[in-house]
This record gives structure tokens, C-alpha cells and sequence, in this order.
């Protein structure tokens, strides 16, 4: 097996030899061009930073390591529940956590967050109103936000009209695909039902839960964070999904075979946030890269190569994000469109409800 | 000097349920002198087998005290003994060639690699199988296969070569020139064998010692002269050969010599060697097939060796204890060969018993004379018939 | 001398010796966790997902009840077939291998069953999605061809997750049955047919209980852990292929209900060790213990016996009732008396086996490998997607050279590169260890008896049922609690954290048990005469492992750590909770790149994974002699040889 490894790179060579080596065109922009400068002697020093994977534009990491002469160590993850997990039981040593905004509450109130030194994050300025303060981190104790998106509904207009309501899904007769998100489903339902989408009331989630049930005879999955692919491939003609996740797919193929709405009831709205978890090793440096990640120009790049959408209202007014993606209805939404999303925030109260409701929707759904 | 001794070995096998262990080897005492050919004898299941392994290291005894060369191994493990075995199904390793095979326990004894070579194609030559050294087991026939297994032990120089029933797997031809191989390599390297098989005439022809075993126990230590012309236990002389066996009631005891009343009612003569039963005890007499002699009811009798008047003969043996004639009707005569092989009924109805007599085919003429049916005498003389206990 | 078993009692105590590394290993680093897990399931949810007093049983309840039960009762259906149908493919598959006559073919062909899997996971369950989708390439080959007229609906089904399951675990069931098979005596196959059986009987009386230390290991190495799978369920199943592994997952995930998915755990280990526990009464030192040569047909009856309650078969095989087997012997009697016709029932028996045995192989080789192309060919893909075809391009290809010449770095690359790297620093420590552990434990319980055995055994197999995630999570609490007691007592000389060793520590705790389940099958098989000979021959213990029982062991031995390699490698959830800083591995990277998608990078690097290894592979088989392994003399052999036709063609 080791030879293995041996091998791996005479067999590059070998490739590299007999393929015609096109260079990429080099899209990372220069340390250079970053108006940011580090605030500290960091030199030598490590930062380890927990984050999904790409979850970041290509040249953020390197540009911080050139400017700080840091070494940044980025591993990554699949969930944010899967950190709660990690981290509950100890941390290893990370220094800077990305996470979903109702982690924020959960993990805050778990006391696995380091409260935020703002003075040390002059840029924290450049974030939007609408995201500063929010409901599910009061203050901004303990995070700032990083990218945000909205859950809705994703579609083939090939095969669906144009969807305006939660009920075209629940009555659609095609196949369709929910996501394994009980917050946001149970949301969605209690929200159809008249009811607060984080309602804490075990009639009203039992409500929701029998209306989901009621509904869900046309789902063929409940997918955990790749509705998408069986939107692409035609499998189901609608699936609840994330905006971002619709982007990429709008991207890849080119085309507008697939349109993304959020309902006239409302949607999801989400942030994913920057944290400095309890026992972090450098919280200093880890500071300094959240402030650096909120510079308007690494900003920009991390919203235009993710297909995300930014709270860095410096970039947006910088014209630093790509036009097209303002505009396209998928990425950035319009200020009344924001207005009907929610935030799900992780009330401890209703948690069991939700789990069991989600545990009988998701064995009773589509059979 | 002896080589190898036990003393008092015994071998339990336990099981879960202890009313279903089984005893392989009960109090087995036995001397292997320096040199010798020593042949474990006995039925399947006798426990010659184990008795090997555990001489072999294999095997720890139960109870008991095992010598090679004087000192004490039983809790020597098999590879620092210095012993070698010639297993049962060779046991060969199936990824070496047969010149891996011969040096691999060389190997062992750290050797230089010359020496082991030299040694191991040596052995291959004295086996004549030096052509095939490159040969994997597999390719070779079962007698070849044999003597890679030969030369692998030899080629250790042990002071005792075990043999697990080596010859079991070849054929007739091939085993009668493999025996005699054996032997010859023996005696040509001195090395003590100890031999186990279930065959008794190839322990007659090769041993120069044989213990009869049997259910675990050793019945009979002794030359194959010994253990074929004087049995102690009727199970000895059952399986070394054939017998017959007449059973009797003891009338009278001398010397070494007893009168018998056999079933049939006729009272006979027979040697008492190593037994001495009381008077009016049953006992049984073997006698050999070839010790009796068939003859005619009248005229003359020739054979090889002597010529008689069968009348003559009959008033002789009248009253002499020390050779015993018999009237009997031939039952049946075969032809095998070498010999004739005749079955007569002795004795009359209800008391009667069958024995076996072989003549050698050396005048045909003389055998032709017989005719089923007829009436015959069966003649021994008292030193061939032997008082035994069961 | 039959009758008598023989046994080793010097051996006695070696053999506990020989188990004691895996023993000690287990208790510590699974015995424990599995005791955290335990106790967890016995305590009550509370808020924000925490672990509380009172003790209660209502998990229990809760897990065996109406909800949980029926996917149990799934899970162990598609856990069936899924095991009966890898049995049936991969029988013949491992058959066909071990019947190629050069040892070099043997390799190779053995080889292409595991390579496929040296791939990222969810890059070839993308693969099979592409294949089954309604508009995949399973469809639109079948319209093309006229076969169907409406596209089948397979993705998104119980049949998707069986297809799935089938792939991933049909190199468990070969491995062990090849094992098993490697050198087979061909003499008692032609003893039996001398003996006047028919193809059916030789196979179902002399090389079917032969082999049926290796079938017995790769029923359990695939069906155990089918019970508890989630990743393909999840995948390709949907609604309908939710399996028990699913809601486990669930409950453990975040603040969900860890008491619960601990006591569905529990459950689940349960129903396998009460199954082993019948299966090991029944059969009892069939697998462990000294098969004779001459098994005898009762204790093959009494070992397909001893599978049933295991497999649930009852019902197919049964002891039968004796109305039906007097019908069918009758029948037998009525049709098959004549000899015409046994004649031409053996024949059409032969030929159909001789059809099958072709056919079987390829047919098996062309599954394996078609995800494969497909994944290849989506490397080229001139797009971000893996699922829809959008043109050819080299450039994925083009990144990760560059990036590995060092010319231009791409940190997606770079990291994609790193994350590599450290699968093979997690890998090849966790192979070699496990397989070392493994193999120990298998000589020991092959050849030796001692106090605990049993156990032993027992814990191999629960390692094999636990699912991963709560194996995971429960060392997770485990190496959390115990490191922070021990850097405390060392008062900050040494402290002790998360990263590579406790990742391989987890990866050879869930592969020892496949090592030592694959050699013993191979072990079993394996006279004992050798190693008495070696020993007799005055090999010590140490030389005649090394030159006897090894070499002969060599092919169990290879088949379990390619096994272990390949689990290594695939591994997310285990290797996840036991990360640490800078411990990425590929398949972790790949599994977050999920929230965005997953790119052709993924499958570019695969393929490259899949060639260099196909290249090594290669120069390896190039390298050795046709008909076995390198020997010295041949190797002499051969440069005289080239030597001479040097002088040949330049004299002088």
C-alpha cells in the first residue's frame, strides 16, 4: 500500500507528460489587490479553521496565510449538527467554526462559543442592518454572519408551472422531494396551518405533522442535502431546497430549465455565520481572519465563487458582487421577499415534539 | 545405549463431558535402544500414532516420563528434539519446491547456505530424487513425494527418525522396494527409527524390535522372531499372522509343558511358556497355520522334508503328550499361490471347530491327493502349540 | 484416530497470547465504548439533546415499537437478500477467480473486484444514481434496445438500495469465499466425481462444505453489517429503501435523541449476537475448529441448520418435513431412475454450471466496473456536474497536475490533495496494524483453545454489528473523557488530543474482526500437518509462522487487509468523530463538499487513484514469475537465460 503512494506521483508525471496541460486561467485574485491589512505580528503562528468543504472562494486562505504569514490548517465537515456533536464532547483545537445560524443559538447557549471581541472586527461594519443583531444571536455574541441564502422550492418549468405557493408543492401529482430539514418542514407546515413556524405547542406541531403526512404521498425522498441531483437528472420535478443549491445547478448546466421561488406563505431564511468556539488554541488570529473575511473585497470574492449571497453591504455597494447574481431572483431576493422568510431558532422546548412528528413524516411519507 | 524411553506415559484426551474422555495411551513403558529399527504395531485407534507425537513433541503426555538420549522432554517443544518425522501424508509444504522442502529445516539450524545446499542435494541424491529439485510436491508422484519426505527429515541427522505409517499411501510393488530402501538406509546411517504401521508384515520384515499395541496398552515388546513364534497374548498372536485358536479346560501341568481337553474332546499337548494357569481352567492353544500337517487317513505320507507311514505315525502318537494327531474332515482346500491353504473341521458335531492349515506348494501332487470331503489327520508337535491367556 | 481430536495443549496458552493484543484492543477501545452506549440508552433525552437522569426504558420501548419496528423488520429483509444474492453472485465469482491457473491471472482478477472500491464512495454511489436514475443510463440503453417501453423506476426504490448494497458488499463475500477457495485440493473434487456424483453433488457435498468456513465468513461479513447501513439507503433508497441505519443516524445526529439511537443500536446489536449466539451453538467449531478433510454429510446438514436461524432461511431449507422429502425422494425415484436420463441430466447440470460459471464472472465483472466508467466518464465532464453530461474537458485532470507538479496551487485542489494524503496516512497504518492484530487472533482461534474463546468471538462479531455512528460518537465520548482525565494526571508533560492515532485507533478497532473472520476461513481450510512439520523440522513458533502458516495464509491474509484498505478508505462517520486538527481525509472532504456539490475534481482524482493503482498492480504481476511468487533460483534462472542470448546476439 505504501508503494502505493510512492507511485502516485511518477504516475502524475506520467500524465502530465502525455496530457496537453491547459492552465486554468487564474481566477484567485492577488494578495495584492486586498485592501485589508493584518492587524497584528501573527507571523508563524497557526490558525485551524472548521468549515465545509469550498466552502470559501480559492484564494481567501492563501491571500490570509501571504498577508499574516500565518499557516492556516482547514478542515472540513459535512453538517453543522455533526460540529454540535464534535464539539460538545471537547474541541480539538479549532479557531474558527462556520456555522448554521440556529447552531449559534443552540452552541451559545451550550457555552461552546467564545463571545466575540467586535473592537478586534473593525469590519464588521460593512455587514448589512438586516443581518446585524439578529434573532437567533442577539448582539452578535457570539458570531457574525458570513453568507446567507433561502430555502424554497426549486422546479423543472418544464414540467411544473410557475409554483407561487407552498400548496403547488403539496398537491403537485409528480414525484417530488422534500428536505430532511424538520425545522424547516415542520415550518413550512405549522406555517400552513396558521401557525408560528417555530411554535413550540405539541397540538400545533401535531398539526403540522399530520398536515405533512396528509400531503406527502408524492414524495420519493426525503434528501438530506442533495435534492438537487435528482432535480437535475429529471428524477423528481420539484424539491425543497436551498437557493444556493439551485444556483449551482443553473450554473452547471447553463440553462433555465429550473426556476426557484420562494412561496407567497413565506420560506426559510438562513446565515451561515463565523464562531469562535470555546478552547479555541489562537483566538486573536482567529479575529483577525473573521475581519478579514468580512473586508469587502474577500467578501465579495467568497458570495461570487460559492453562488452564495453576501451580508457585506460594503461589497454589494462597492459593486464588488457580481451583477447577475443580484439580479437573478435566486441568489439575492428582493427586500419584500426577505420580508416573508423566517429564521428557525432553536427553541429547546419544542425539540422532542419535532423530532418525533419528523420521525413519523418521514417513515409515513410516500408509500 | 538407549535412545528413547518412556516411562509410564499416559495420554488422555478430555472432553466437555468427562464420561467421554478417552484414554489414547494407558501406562506405555518402552526402551528404544541406540540404532535400532522399532516398529509400533497395532490396529487403527491402538494409540501407536500418539505415542508417536508425543515421542515427536506434539503430544504432551497426560502422566508420565519420556528420555531421548537420557534426558527428560516432555517439556521440550517438537523443534528442540532431536527428532524428525516422516509424517503420515508427508506433509510436505505446498509453496516450496522440493529443494525448499529438504532445506528448510537446515535453514533452521542456521546453516551457512553452502552447507545447507550442499547437505540438502546430497539427500536428494541418496533418495535419487536430486533431477526433481525444483519440482513443487504437488508435481510429484506419491512415492517421490515419499522420499522428499524421507530426505527432509534425514537430512536434520536426527539422533531417531519417527515414521508415521510412511509406506500407507503407495502401492504394493512400490511399498516392498521402499521397505527395503528403508531398511537399507538405516542400517547404512545408523539412525534410530521408530516406526509406527498397522501393517504386521512389514513390521515383521523391517523391525528389529516390535511392541504390539493395542486400545493404548503395550501388549508385547520383542524381536518379530519372538513376537511371532511366541505370543504371550492371544491378541498378539491374532494379529501378528494367522492362528488358530482351539479353547480347552487345563487337565495337567509339568514343566513347561500342559495336557489340554480341547472342546472337541481330544486331549492334546502344548508348551506353557509364559503363562501358568491353574489346573481345570480354561484356557486357548494358538497354533500356526503351517506348524500342522496334513495327512491322509492311510498310506504313505511325503513331503518335503519327511516321509512317514500314516499308521505308523498313529500308533507313535498314541500316548506321547509331545506330538498330537487329530481326525478330521477337509473342509475345503485354496490355492494362493506359494501356499495351500486348507480348512478342516476337527472334532464332531456341536463340539466341533474349523482350523486353518497351510502346506507349501512344493510338490502339487502331494496337495492333489486331498479332496473335500474326505477324511483327514491334523498333526502338530506339542512346541508349536502354546497355552495362552485372553 | 479420527475419533480422537487432536489437540495442542502446549499451544494452550501461545493461543491466548496470540488473542490477547486483540482482546485487550477490543475491551479498551470497543468493550467501552459499547458499555457508553449501553448506559447512554438507558437515560432519558434532555433539553438541547442532552444526555440526563432518570434511568428509563421507554427507548427501548419507543425503538421496538410501531414506528422503529417495521423498519427493523425491513432492514433485515434487505439485509437478506441483499446477502443471499452477493452469496449467489459472488460464489461463482470467487470460484472463477481461484480456477484461473496462474497465479499472476489470480491476482489480477482478484484485483479487479477491489479496485472499484478504491474509489471516493459517494463519488460512485453518484455513479449508480446516474445509471438508475428515470432518464440514466439503465433506461435509456433499455429503450434504446426496444426491452422496455416506459423507463423502470428503480432509483428512489427498495431494488435501488439492494443494487446498491449488493455492489458495495459483494467484495466482502468474495474475499473470504476466495480465501477459503485459494489452493483447493482439485484431487477431492475428482475423487467425488470418480465416485459417480454429478456436477450438483460434487459441488453441494465436497466443495460447498470445504468452502463453507469462507461462505459462512462472507454471509456474516456482508449480512451484519447490511442490517445497520445508511449512506446507500439514504442515497439511492428514498422513502421506500429507509432502512433502521437511517433513523439511528438521525437520532445521533446534532440534538437529536442519542438515548434512543443508542438503544436502537443496542437493539440492533442484540438481534445479532442472539443470531450468533444460536448460529454459534449449532455450529460450533465448524469455523474455529479443525475440519477434517472427510467432512461428514450430518454435520453439513447441521451447519446449513445452524445458518438458518442466522438467515432467517428456515422456511426455504428447513429440516423439512418427512411427507415432503418422502414426495420428493419418490419423485426422484420415478424420473430419474433410468440412466438415459441421468445422463442427460448430468449433462445439461454440466453445461448449464460450465455457462454459468462464464457467464456469472463476467456478468459480475461488468457490475462492478460500470459505475466505474461511469464515474471515469464523468470526469471529463466540462462542467461542475456529476450528473448531467455537458461536453468533454481534461481540465479537472489539468488541475490536479498542475497542482501536484507544484506550478500553479489551487487550494480547492490542494486541499482535495491534502485530504488524500492524510486517507493514506490513516490507511496504511490502520491496514497493516489491524491486519497484524487480525491475523494473530485468527491463528489463535483457529488453532488453539482457551478460557474465553467464546467471548472473543463473540466480540469479533459485535464489532462487525455495531452501527458506525454510534461506534463513532461512543469513542468520540470516550477518548473526550478519558484524555482529559489522563492530561490531568500528567500535569501538562504530554497532552493527549485528537488527530491521527486516535483515527487509526478507531479504523482498527472496526477492522480487526474483518481480518480475523476472513483468515480464519482461510486458516480452517489449512491442515495443521505443516506447521507440526515445520516445528518437527525444528522451526520454532516464530519461523513457522513465518514460513509456513503465513505464506499458506497469504491469500486470507491479502484478502482481509485489501478488505480493511478499502473500509479505511471509505469510512466518514467513525473517522469524523475521532478527527482532530488537520486530519481531513478524502472522504470527509468529499462528504462537505456536499453542501455545495460535488465536483468532477473528485472523480478525476479517482480515476487517477484507479490507474496508479492498476499501474502498480501491473508492474507487481509483470514482475512475477508466471507460476508463483519470486524465488531466487528462478530469478538466477533467468538472467543466465538473458545473459545467454546477450552472448547470442553480440559474440564476443
Amino acid at each position: 500500500m505504501t508503494r502505493k503512494l510512492l507511485i502516485l506521483p511518477l504516475l502524475l508525471a506520467f500524465v502530465v507528460l502525455s496530457v496537453n496541460v491547459v492552465p486554468m486561467p487564474a481566477q484567485a485574485q492577488d494578495a495584492s489587490d486586498i485592501g485589508w491589512v493584518c492587524p497584528e505580528e501573527f507571523a508563524g503562528q497557526q490558525l485551524n479553521v472548521f468549515n465545509w468543504s469550498l466552502y470559501i472562494s480559492e484564494a481567501a486562505i492563501p491571500n490570509f496565510e501571504e498577508l499574516c504569514d500565518v499557516k492556516v490548517v482547514y478542515d472540513t465537515y459535512d453538517t453543522t449538527e455533526a460540529v454540535f456533536t464534535r464539539l460538545r464532547e471537547g474541541n480539538p483545537g479549532f479557531d474558527v467554526v462556520f456555522l448554521s445560524d440556529f447552531m449559534v443559538t443552540l452552541m451559545g447557549e451550550e457555552d461552546l462559543l467564545e463571545p466575540l471581541d467586535l473592537d478586534l472586527i473593525p469590519n464588521f461594519a460593512n455587514i448589512g442592518d438586516e443581518f446585524k443583531d439578529p434573532a437567533y444571536d442577539p448582539g452578535n455574541v457570539y458570531s457574525v454572519p458570513y453568507l446567507w441564502g433561502s430555502t424554497g422550492i426549486s422546479y423543472n418549468v418544464e414540467r411544473v408551472d410557475e409554483i407561487t405557493s407552498w400548496n403547488d408543492l403539496f398537491d403537485y401529482d409528480g414525484p417530488v422531494a422534500w428536505m430532511d430539514e424538520p425545522t424547516v418542514m415542520l415550518g413550512v407546515a405549522l406555517l400552513m396551518n396558521g401557525h408560528d413556524p417555530n411554535s413550540v405547542d405539541s397540538d400545533e406541531i401535531a398539526e403540522a405533522r399530520d398536515y405533512l403526512i396528509d400531503k406527502g404521498g408524492n414524495v420519493r425522498t426525503i434528501a438530506a442535502s442533495d435534492g438537487t441531483f435528482l432535480l437535475e437528472t429529471g428524477e423528481v420535478d420539484i424539491i425543497v431546497g436551498y437557493s444556493g443549491e439551485l444556483f449551482q445547478i443553473l450554473t452547471n448546466c447553463e440553462c433555465d430549465d429550473f426556476a426557484y421561488a420562494i412561496p407567497e406563505e413565506g420560506g426559510n431564511i438562513y446565515v451561515d455565520t463565523m464562531t469562535i468556539p470555546t478552547g479555541a488554541r489562537n483566538p486573536e488570529l482567529a479575529h483577525a481572519f473573521i475581519d478579514y473575511m468580512l473586508d469587502p473585497v474577500v467578501g465579495a470574492a467568497n458570495a461570487n465563487e460559492i453562488g452564495y449571497a453576501s451580508p457585506n453591504q460594503v461589497s454589494i455597494d462597492m459593486g464588488l458582487i457580481d451583477p447577475s447574481y443580484l439580479e437573478n431572483g435566486v441568489i439575492y431576493l428582493e427586500p419584500e421577499t426577505i420580508e416573508r422568510l423566517f429564521y428557525i431558532t432553536q427553541n429547546p422546548e419544542g425539540e422532542l415534539d419535532r423530532l418525533d412528528a419528523w420521525d413519523e413524516v418521514s417513515l409515513m411519507v410516500g408509500e | 545405549m538407549i535412545d528413547v524411553e518412556l516411562k509410564n506415559i499416559t495420554k488422555t484426551f478430555s472432553a466437555r463431558r468427562k464420561d467421554r474422555s478417552t484414554v489414547a495411551v494407558d501406562n506405555v513403558s518402552l526402551q528404544v535402544e541406540s540404532g535400532e529399527f522399532f516398529a509400533l504395531l497395532g490396529p487403527s485407534g491402538c494409540g501407536k500414532t500418539t505415542t508417536l507425537r508425543i515421542i515427536a513433541g506434539f503430544e504432551k503426555a497426560t502422566s508420565g516420563e519420556l528420555l531421548i538420549r537420557g534426558k527428560a522432554m516432555q517439556h521440550i517443544p517438537p523443534f528442540h528434539r532431536p527428532v524428525n518425522t516422516v509424517f503420515q501424508d508427508y506433509a510436505l509444504f505446498p509453496h516450496m519446491s522440493v529443494l525448499h522442502n529438504v532445506m528448510f529445516g537446515l535453514e533452521m539450524e542456521r546453516l551457512d547456505r553452502q552447507t545447507i545446499r550442499s547437505r540438502a542435494h546430497e539427500m536428494l541424491e541418496l533418495v535419487r530424487l536430486d533431477h526433481l529439485s525444483d519440482r513443487k510436491p504437488t508435481e510429484l508422484s506419491g512415492g517421490q513425494q515419499q522420499r522428499v519426505a524421507l530426505a527432509r527429515a534425514l537430512v536434520k541427522r536426527p539422533a531417531v527418525l519417527l515414521l508415521d505409517e510412511p509406506l500407507g499411501a503407495l502401492d504394493l510393488k512400490l511399498r516392498k522396494a521402499m521397505q527395503f530402501e528403508l531398511k537399507e538406509m538405516q542400517s547404512q546411517l545408523g539412525i534410530t527409527f521408530i516406526y509406527v504401521t498397522h501393517d504386521q508384515e512389514e513390521a515383521l520384515t523391517m523391525a528389529d524390535r516390535i511392541a504390539v499395541m493395542d486400545q493404548g496398552h503395550v501388549l508385547q515388546v520383542g524381536t518379530p522372531d519372538e513376537i511371532y513364534e511366541n505370543p504371550h497374548r492371544r491378541f498378539v498372536a491374532d494379529f501378528i499372522g494367522e492362528t488358530n485358536f482351539l479353547s480347552g479346560e487345563i487337565l495337567e501341568e509339568r514343566q513347561d509343558a500342559g495336557v489340554v481337553r480341547l472342546r472337541t474332546g481330544h486331549t492334546v499337548g502344548a508348551t506353557l511358556n509364559h503363562v501358568r494357569p491353574s489346573v481345570g481352567s480354561d484356557v486357548t492353544i494358538a497354533i500356526r497355520p503351517e506348524k500342522l500337517t496334513l495327512l491322509p487317513t492311510q498310506g504313505n505320507y511325503r513331503s518335503e522334508f519327511w516321509e512317514a507311514d500314516v499308521n505308523d505315525l498313529v500308533n507313535r502318537t498314541v500316548g506321547d503328550p509331545s506330538t498330537t494327531l487329530i481326525p478330521g474332515i477337509l473342509k475345503s482346500s485354496t490355492f494362493i499361490g506359494t501356499d495351500m491353504r486348507h480348512c478342516v473341521q476337527l472334532g464332531l458335531n456341536g463340539h466341533s471347530v474349523d482350523v486353518i492349515i497351510r502346506t507349501q506348494n512344493f510338490n502339487r501332487e502331494i496337495d492333489q491327493r486331498f479332496e473335500a470331503g474326505q477324511q483327514v489327520y491334523v498333526y502338530w508337535m506339542q512346541q508349536n502349540a502354546r497355552v495362552l491367556v485372553d | 484416530m479420527n475419533k480422537i481430536k487432536r489437540s495442542l495443549p502446549r499451544f494452550q496458552t501461545r493461543g491466548a497470547l496470540l488473542a490477547l493484543p486483540a482482546t485487550l484492543w477490543l475491551i479498551l477501545f470497543f468493550v467501552i465504548p459499547l458499555l457508553i452506549v449501553l448506559v447512554v440508552s438507558f437515560h432519558t433525552r434532555g433539553l438541547r439533546g442532552k444526555i440526563q437522569l432518570p434511568l428509563t426504558t421507554e427507548n427501548y420501548t419507543y425503538v421496538t415499537g410501531d414506528i422503529y419496528g417495521p423498519i427493523f423488520e425491513r432492514s433485515i429483509m434487505i439485509a437478506l437478500y441483499t446477502t443471499v444474492i452477493c452469496l449467489l453472485i459472488g460464489y461463482p465469482l470467487a470460484f472463477y477467480i481461484t480456477t484461473r491457473r496462474r497465479a499472476a491471472m489470480r491476482n489480477f482478477m482478484l484485483f479487479l473486484v477491489i479496485l472499484p472500491f478504491w474509489t471516493n464512495f459517494l463519488v460512485r454511489t453518484y455513479a449508480w444514481r446516474v445509471l438508475l436514475a428515470k432518464e440514466g443510463i439503465l433506461n435509456t440503453v433499455l429503450l434504446e434496445l426496444q426491452v422496455i417501453t416506459t423507463p423502470l423506476e428503480i432509483l428512489l426504490t427498495r431494488d435501488a438500495v439492494i443494487i446498491g448494497m449488493v455492489y458495495g458488499y459483494l467484495p466482502y463475500m468474495v474475499l473470504p469465499i476466495y480465501a477459503s477457495l485459494a489452493r483447493f485440493n482439485n484431487q477431492l473434487l475428482q475423487a467425488g466425481y470418480d465416485l459417480g456424483g454429478n456436477d450438483w453433488v460434487i459441488f453441494r457435498r465436497i466443495l460447498l462444505p470445504l468452502t463453507m468456513p469462507g461462505v459462512i465468513a462472507g454471509c456474516i461479513l456482508v449480512f451484519i453489517p447490511s442490517i445497520g447501513a445508511f449512506v446507500t439507503p439514504d442515497m439511492l433508497g428514498g422513502t421506500e429503501g429507509r432502512m433502521i441505519g437511517n433513523l439511528i443516524e438521525r437520532n445521533f445526529r446534532g440534538t437529536g435523541h442519542w438515548p434512543r439511537g443508542a438503544a436502537a443500536s443496542m437493539v440492533l446489536i442484540g438481534l445479532v449476537a442472539i443470531g450468533m449466539l444460536i448460529y454459534l451453538a449449532l455450529v460450533e467449531g465448524r469455523m474455529y475448529g479443525t475440519p477434517s478433510a472427510t467432512t461428514h454429510r450430518l454435520s453439513i446438514r447441521r451447519k446449513i441448520a445452524g445458518a438458518i436461524p442466522l438467515f432467517s432461511l428456515a422456511a426455504v431449507i428447513g429440516e423439512g418435513d418427512e411427507s415432503a422429502l418422502n414426495r420428493v425422494s419418490q419423485w426422484r425415484l420415478r424420473f430419474w431412475l433410468s440412466d438415459q436420463w441421468r445422463l442427460r441430466r448430468d449433462m445439461a447440470l454440466r453445461y448449464t454450471g460450465q455457462a454459468a460459471l462464464l457467464l456469472v464472472p463476467i456478468a459480475s465483472y461488468i457490475f462492478l466496473w460500470i459505475p466505474i466508467v461511469v464515474l471515469i466518464a464523468f470526469s471529463f465532464n466540462d462542467s461542475r456536474s456529476v450528473a448531467t453530461w455537458h461536453g468533454f474537458t481534461t481540465r479537472w485532470y489539468d488541475n490536479i497536475i498542475t497542482n501536484a507538479v507544484g506550478s500553479d496551487a489551487r487550494f480547492s485542489t490542494d486541499q482535495m490533495l491534502q485530504s488524500l494524503t492524510n486517507s493514506m496516512r490513516i490507511a496504511v497504518p490502520a491496514t497493516i496494524i489491524a491486519t497484524i492484530i487480525g491475523t494473530l487472533t485468527a491463528i489463535s482461534l483457529v488453532r488453539s483453545n482457551f478460557i474465553g474463546k467464546r467471548w472473543l468471538q463473540g466480540l469479533l462479531y459485535l464489532t462487525v454489528a455495531i452501527p458506525e455512528i454510534a461506534f463513532g460518537i461512543s469513542l468520540l465520548m470516550f477518548f473526550n473523557r478519558s484524555f482529559t482525565y489522563l492530561n490531568e494526571q500528567l500535569g501538562g508533560h504530554l497532552t493527549l488530543t485528537f488527530g491521527f492515532t486516535t483515527m487509526i485507533i478507531a479504523h482498527v478497532t472496526f477492522s480487526i474482526s474483518y481480518v480475523a473472520i476472513v483468515v480464519s476461513a482461510r486458516l480452517a481450510n489449512m491442515s495443521k500437518n505443516w506447521e507440526e512439520a515445520a516445528q518437527d523440522l525444528g522451526a520454532n513458533n516464530w519461523r513457522t509462522f513465518w514460513r509456513v502458516t503465513f505464506p499458506l495464509a497469504l491469500p486470507g491474509i491479502v484478502a482481509g487487509a485489501l478488505l480493511v484498505f478499502t473500509m479505511s478508505l471509505d469510512d466518514y462517520v467513525i473517522s469524523f468523530f475521532t478527527s482532530g486538527i488537520g486530519t481531513t481525509t478524502l472522504t470527509m472532504y468529499v462528504y462537505g463538499l456536499l453542501k455545495l456539490t460535488i465536483t468532477p475534481e473528485i472523480n478525476a482524482m479517482s480515476t487517477l487513484m484507479i490507474v496508479a493503482s492498476a499501474l502498480l498492480v501491473s508492474l507487481s504481476l509483470f514482475l512475477q514469475r508466471p507460476d508463483s511468487g519470486w524465488s531466487r533460483i528462478k530469478l538466477g534462472k533467468s538472467l543466465r537465460r538473458l545473459r545467454s542470448v546477450v552472448r547470442f546476439l553480440f559474440p564476443a
